[in-house]
């Protein structure tokens, strides 16, 4: 996926998850942080 | 791409908190900071203690617990989870014991909360189309033999806790979840064996191998004996009769040519199919790194022109597998019983647990019986609701 415009901003809706997070080893590093970046950025349809 | 993605895309997720356990290692403030990088206005709060995920929980009241904690450190954070109404994804294995399967499965069920855990080896698409299509073209599958073997690194650099879990529940769950789900047997039977010869006597060995590294021995993180399995090797008899052979180790030396060595291979009575899932064509050679085969097609990351990096591959699809089975149920009005199938659900854990927990037992007592000269005459037998250890007098 392209970066968005705002790439801090995810698009406005009143849909939203909060997610915590505990652990933090090698699958960490390898997949989740980043995947939940990607998340962040832009929900999790460009994923599907 | 799946037809629920216009549905679901303008949901959007925030990550509020990140929780480790030890403060001196600053595990949590990292991830903090990982996260700021990107997303500087949104404060992903950092904490820190031996059961994290209750403060987290009560300050935050999150709607999604991700749990990575150490093997068997998942299942007092999922129960306390469901407690507080979160939806859970975990790393696998779901847990190490039937009975903490059972509580999760029956607590997330009364809940009617998702429970998804991160078997990631389902996605892989070499995986799938083998798997997926192994009845039609094999026929009747008589045998799967499958390999999974990690680096060295990971039980005596990487986890502190390898002493509290074995190589078999660590990664040979992901085999047993692959079979489950594409073949749909049920275990019958278990058999194991395995063998405690390096780490056990780590001790020692970290002198031999610190002197072929030419590498001072004080500067390996761990230099006392690791009380677990070098390796395990199970066999399970499934209702149908397959046979399936599970060979698992956290010992692959450093020096192996992928990141992990891992295999499946599935013998039909009209064909066989086989993934190489470690080498799959992409080999290169690095001054200083060796000759080493990769596997993007796990995590690959792709840097976008002038903008963000993203990560791709199997290991990210079975998280938005979870996501998604989330997003269904608090937004599209779908119940947690009818998305059971959509996601790895903590029901289709049950099975890969209790052939764990078999293991754990059966290998450990033919351990002992075959130290003592007596063979390795131990086995067990499972049915729906038990597992009996059948140990000849």
């Amino acid at each position: 996926m392209s970066q968005a415009p705002s790439a801090a901003s995810p698009s406005p809706s009143n849909r939203r998850l909060s997610v915590a997070i505990v652990g933090g080893g090698m699958f960490f590093d390898d997949i989740i942080g980043q995947s939940f970046k990607d998340f962040m950025r832009g929900g999790i349809a460009p994923g599907l | 791409m799946s037809h629920f993605a216009p549905s679901v895309a303008n949901v959007g997720i925030d990550v509020v908190a990140i929780g480790t356990a030890n403060p001196k290692s600053g595990t949590a403030d990292k991830i903090a900071r990982f996260f700021a990088e990107d997303f500087p206005s949104q404060h992903v709060k950092p904490y820190y203690g031996e059961t994290v995920w209750k403060e987290i929980l009560a300050k935050h009241k999150p709607d999604v617990l991700f749990v990575a904690t150490p093997d068997h450190l998942h299942a007092q954070p999922i129960l306390d989870a469901l407690d507080a109404g979160c939806d859970v994804i975990t790393e696998k294995p779901l847990c190490l014991t039937t009975a903490e399967a059972d509580a999760i499965v029956a607590r997330g069920r009364s809940a009617q909360r998702i429970v998804s855990v991160d078997m990631h080896k389902r996605y892989d698409p070499f995986v799938r189309e083998m798997m997926g299509k192994a009845r039609e073209k094999y026929g009747q599958i008589n045998r799967v033999r499958a390999v999974l073997e990690e680096p060295l690194e990971v039980s005596t650099e990487i986890f502190a806790w390898a002493q509290n879990s074995n190589p078999f529940a660590y990664v040979g769950c992901h085999w047993l979840d692959v079979v489950h789900h594409y073949l749909g047997v049920k275990p019958r039977a278990v058999f194991a064996t395995g063998q405690k010869n390096l780490l056990l006597n780590w001790d020692k060995h970290v002198v031999e191998i610190a002197k072929r590294k030419g590498r001072p021995v004080d500067t390996f993180k761990k230099r006392h004996a690791i009380e677990t399995w070098d390796s395990l090797d199970v066999a399970v008899t499934y209702d149908d009769g397959m046979r399936g052979d599970y060979n698992n180790n956290w010992i692959n030396p450093a020096e192996f040519e992928g990141a992990v060595n891992q295999e499946i291979e599935v013998y039909g009575i009209y064909g066989r199919g086989f993934v190489d899932q470690q080498d799959r064509g992409f080999r290169e050679t690095v001054t200083g790194d060796g000759t080493r085969t990769r596997n993007p097609t796990f995590g690959g990351r792709i840097r976008h022109a002038g903008g963000n990096t993203e990560v791709f591959g199997y290991g990210k699809a079975s998280i938005v597998s979870g996501m998604l089975a989330i997003m269904r149920r608090r937004f599209l009005g779908e119940s947690a019983a009818a998305l059971e199938a959509t996601y790895p659900a903590a029901i289709s854990q049950r099975d890969v647990v209790r052939i764990i927990e078999a293991a754990g037992i059966v290998a450990q007592r033919n351990y002992d019986a075959f130290a003592a000269g007596k063979g390795t005459p131990v086995s067990a037998r499972l049915d729906e609701k038990a597992i009996e250890i059948i140990e000849p007098r």
